[in-house]
């Protein structure tokens, strides 16, 4: 053997003998130790678990430096280079809990937030669509929590008193101008986008972030799916009408195509309603959905929808006894482009813009009335995550809302015509301050300038929340919202102030495993709301920022998935005291759209023999005020109360691997009597009184039957 | 300088050779600890271990296979929700990782339906609609990559047999199953003793159970 081999050899047999032993203990931040973290140097097999003092020894033949990693579900993991320049080494290590973990505290208060997550939600996408009562429409579910109620005439949301512009909606961060379909007199309107789109949604009550403005009352965030998770076709046959779709996966990212055909006739020939339909609604619409990733955790997404429909109702005309011919036509054209990325360890950039049209035309008899809306949005936002305790998050954004309205009387062969043009530049910055353990602080500030109105606000928000225990927590919230009045106003002034309310929010949250109990008691105050002194043909007279009011409400919440084998029920009950003078009110009073006492009830029961989700809904809401012209106590009256209880019924197969529902479902199913309000005639009859015409649900009882298909 | 030269040359040769060995020897230690476990804590031990052979050998699937396994083994184990939800969370991170590996193997998948089988029990009413689809889907994937494997089908069969037959499940739906992972389990052949190999002590004693019922009904 030559000398070399054996220096060699000596070497290696050194080397492997000569081991460093490395001694420690891991322990939680509250040091007590941790059983079953994995310690181990990296890139190796090497390594231990700690026992049940949290000790572990390893020993290694590595000499000079490793990187020691330590390891534990639910813990943050450590990586530390430690150099082995001694026989024996001792660590000890504290690991801080994972700050994404469900277990912390998190602000609450007025918000519902509903993801895809597996566990603790209060409300999912799949709940929608398998809501009774909600018919497959996110805003029919919303009706169903607490805060919320449906204006039934317009199927529009009404939270906490304020009326349905209050509530804006945002898809991925970006406002969608025009939520709701278009609709006929006294028929409801849905939700534009189908629940299926959205993998997480935050209902927000009160008290938002002030990443969020010029929404009074609500904001409504719908996250839309990152990349689809592979190809499929999807093709959907309702009463309703019929959808076909296509999406294909690359490796990084994901395309689907999408196109609908809806027609009422064979819903209208089903249903016994009181309409009197010259064309029933028929509406085309297409949709254009791209994702992709883009380097280290970068997304893009982008979202274009068209959609056009046609109607023409004969509508009863109470000033002369006869029917109005109605003919809407109107087209809308939404598009959304968001790029996220991660810029660095600590910081996320979020842009977006998004543009939405829409023209709606109406012809009533020989007149045209035309609507025409063009806004923008941009945003850039930025989230810095200093560490675990503290976050920041600000951004700028800018809208831009074109509006103009047209005129046209057939009988004068006048035009009048009313615009505006509105850039609104926004910028906020708010801080998430984890105190400790179990108290957060959130402090936010917002300001815009609206170019219309020539003015500035300042809006202040602050949110605590302190957990008590791992199942309860006490939040408060306060905020001020501002928001430009609605464009029918802004159309004939500028000489408006923004609307303005105040919000106080004191909220108390119970929740273990599968069961959820919130109470929230909440004072909101209005000032500068719209006044005027009454509402010709060509227009609002005198409109002035005069107005005030208050919204004092409780909203309860008690969701149970535990207590019964496969059911899931909730309760949900509001009470409202709400006063205005705004508009045209005469005095302060309950406005029209509250009712007081607001009742949900939802049960669901999964029954997996075959694979069947069963859901009933109880709806109860106290009369809603009216105006009685017989009546000379303004807004005193109160329509009966309002009772609903719907079924529905959603199959899932799995038919030769294609994913399937077959759905199903009643609304008023014991055909309740309902009254939403009072139509009164212009003139007084005979006897000196205003003849009353009861606005009702269209038809007694709603069916939607569907098969939803997924082929891949 | 010759001899200096070979002499690295073989070292190298049996250095790669050994590092081959230590993997081999480092996943039989595992799956001998994995045979022998008889604690709670001895399932964590064991999931550290193929975890840190899953992390130094990137281009191997078994060790994450395991580690996730235990995982979800743990899960069952666990009674805290929250918990109980990690666990799961971190064996589905974990199979997702081992399917880019290997995107067809059977194994995975039979593993991958067992993890959505165990989703639905942290949520019956929420999961079930969605996961117990996602969970024959990857059962049928399974089966569809390799149909000798018994494991898709004992899973299956477990499953129905633990479920009411007021909701599907029972005896009457569980047993052909079981009766048919017996069989596959019977002229099983691992490809390589590191392969996966579990379930069938489990599936005699379902057997069993198939076998009093139908006693009974005669």
């Amino acid at each position: 053997m030559k000398i070399s081999h054996i220096i060699l050899l000596i070497l290696v047999f050194c080397s492997s003998n000569a081991q460093t032993i490395i001694n420690g203990t891991v322990k939680n931040a509250r040091n007590k130790p941790l059983t079953g973290a994995n310690i181990f140097i990296k890139g190796t097999y090497t390594g231990a678990t700690s026992d049940t003092s949290g000790f572990f020894s390893i020993s290694t033949p590595i000499k000079d430096t490793c990187i020691l990693v330590i390891a534990f579900i639910g813990y943050k993991t450590i990586e530390q280079e430690i150099s082995l320049d001694q026989e024996i080494i001792t660590i000890s290590y504290n690991l801080t809990e994972s700050t994404s973990e469900l277990d912390q505290v998190i602000i609450s208060a007025g918000t519902f937030e509903a993801g895809d997550k597996k566990r603790s939600v209060l409300l999912s996408s799949l709940d929608i669509v398998t809501t009774a009562n909600a018919e497959g429409d996110i805003y029919g579910a919303l009706n169903m929590l607490p805060g919320a109620q449906t204006e039934g005439e317009t199927g529009k949301i009404i939270v906490r008193g304020g009326e349905s512009h209050e509530m804006k909606t945002f898809m991925d961060g970006m406002l969608i101008s025009t939520p709701y379909t278009s609709r006929m007199p006294d028929i409801p309107a849905r939700g534009r986008f189908s629940p299926f789109l959205f993998n997480g949604i935050l209902f927000s009550t009160g008290g938002y972030s002030a990443e969020y403005g010029q929404a009074l009352s609500s904001v409504l965030e719908l996250n839309t799916e990152a990349l689809a998770e592979e190809s499929l076709t999807s093709i959907s046959l309702l009463n309703v009408g019929a959808g076909l779709g296509y999406t294909h996966r690359f490796n990084n990212s994901s395309f689907t195509l999408e196109a609908d055909y809806n027609n009422l006739a064979p819903f209208f020939a089903m249903a016994r309603h009181n309409l009197d339909w010259e064309k029933v609604p028929e509406s085309f619409s297409g949709q254009i959905r791209y994702r992709k990733k883009t380097g280290h955790e970068g997304m893009i997404k982008s979202f274009l929808s068209y959609s056009n429909s046609n109607s023409r109702l004969n509508y009863p005309n109470y000033s002369n006894g006869t029917k109005d011919k109605i003919g809407l036509n109107d087209e809308n054209l939404f598009q959304t482009t968001t790029y996220n990325t991660k810029l660095g360890e600590k910081w996320i950039m979020k842009t977006g813009l998004a543009f939405n049209f829409s023209r709606e035309n109406f012809d009533i008899n020989n007149d045209k009335i035309r609507d025409k809306l063009h806004s923008y949005h941009a945003k850039m936002s930025f989230n810095h995550y200093a560490d675990k305790n503290l976050t920041l998050k600000f951004g700028v954004e800018s809208f831009n809302h074109q509006n103009q309205k047209s005129y046209y009387s057939g009988e004068l062969s006048e035009d009048y015509s009313q615009s505006y043009n509105d850039y609104l530049f926004a910028g906020y910055a708010e801080s998430d301050i984890r105190v400790h353990k179990s108290f957060a602080i959130r402090i936010g500030m917002r300001s815009e300038y609206s170019t219309y109105i020539k003015l500035t606000n300042f809006a202040p928000r602050i949110s605590l929340a302190y957990q008590i225990s791992k199942t309860g927590q006490f939040s408060f919230a306060f905020g001020n919202f501002f928001q430009n009045a609605d464009n029918d106003f802004l159309l004939y002034t500028d000489s408006l102030n923004f609307e303005h309310a105040t919000h106080y929010i004191l909220n108390y949250q119970y929740s273990s495993n599968n069961r959820l109990f919130r109470i929230e008691a909440y004072h909101k105050q209005y000032n500068n709301l719209i006044t005027y002194n009454s509402q010709e043909q060509t227009g609002y007279q005198l409109i002035n920022n005069n107005g005030s009011g208050n919204a004092d409400g409780l909203d309860i919440f008690w969701r149970d998935k535990e207590t019964f084998t496969m059911a899931d029920y909730w309760i949900s009950y509001s009470y409202i005291d709400s006063k205005r003078k705004y508009r045209d009110f005469p005095v302060s009073a309950t406005p029209y759209f509250v009712s007081k006492h607001n009742l949900s009830v939802v049960y669901k029961y999964w029954v997996p023999k075959i694979s069947t989700q069963l859901s009933a809904s109880f709806k109860f809401r106290s009369g809603r005020p009216y105006y009685n012209p017989n009546n000379d106590s303004f807004m005193s009256d109160r329509t009966k109360s309002f009772n609903d209880i719907s079924l529905s019924f959603s199959h899932l197969n799995s038919l030769f691997g294609n994913f399937t529902i077959v759905y199903f479902s009643c609304n008023n199913v014991f055909g309740f009597d309902n009254t939403f309000g009072y139509h009164f005639e212009s003139e007084p009859d005979d006897t000196g009184t205003y003849q009353a015409h009861p606005i009702q649900p269209y038809a007694r009882r709603t069916f939607i039957i569907g098969i939803f298909i997924s082929i891949k | 300088m010759k001899t200096i030269l070979s002499f690295f040359l073989t070292a190298s040769v049996t250095l790669s050779a050994y590092s081959q060995t230590g993997y081999e020897t480092a996943m039989r230690e595992g799956l001998d600890s994995l045979n022998s476990i008889r604690s709670l804590e001895d399932f964590q031990n064991v999931a550290n271990h193929f975890e840190r052979i899953a992390n130094a050998e990137t281009s191997e699937w078994l060790p994450g296979y395991y580690a996730a396994y235990c995982y979800v083994v743990l899960s069952f184990k666990e009674q805290e929700a929250g918990r109980k939800e990690k666990l799961l969370l971190k064996s589905e991170n974990l199979v997702n990782q081992i399917l880019q590996i290997k995107p067809d193997e059977s194994e995975i998948f039979a593993l991958q339906g067992m993890l959505y089988q165990s989703f639905i029990n942290l949520d019956p009413q929420n999961n079930a609609p969605v996961y117990s689809a996602k969970a024959n889907q990857a059962f049928d994937r399974s089966i569809d990559l390799n149909s000798d494997n018994p494991r898709p089908y004992y899973l299956k069969g477990m499953n129905l047999m633990y479920t009411p037959e007021a909701y599907g499940g029972g005896m009457k739906t569980a047993c052909p199953l079981i009766e048919k992972a017996n069989e596959l389990f019977g002229r099983f052949v691992k490809e390589n003793d590191l392969m996966p190999d579990w379930g069938k002590d489990y599936n005699t004693q379902l057997l069993e159970k198939c076998g009093e019922e139908q006693a009974k009904a005669r």
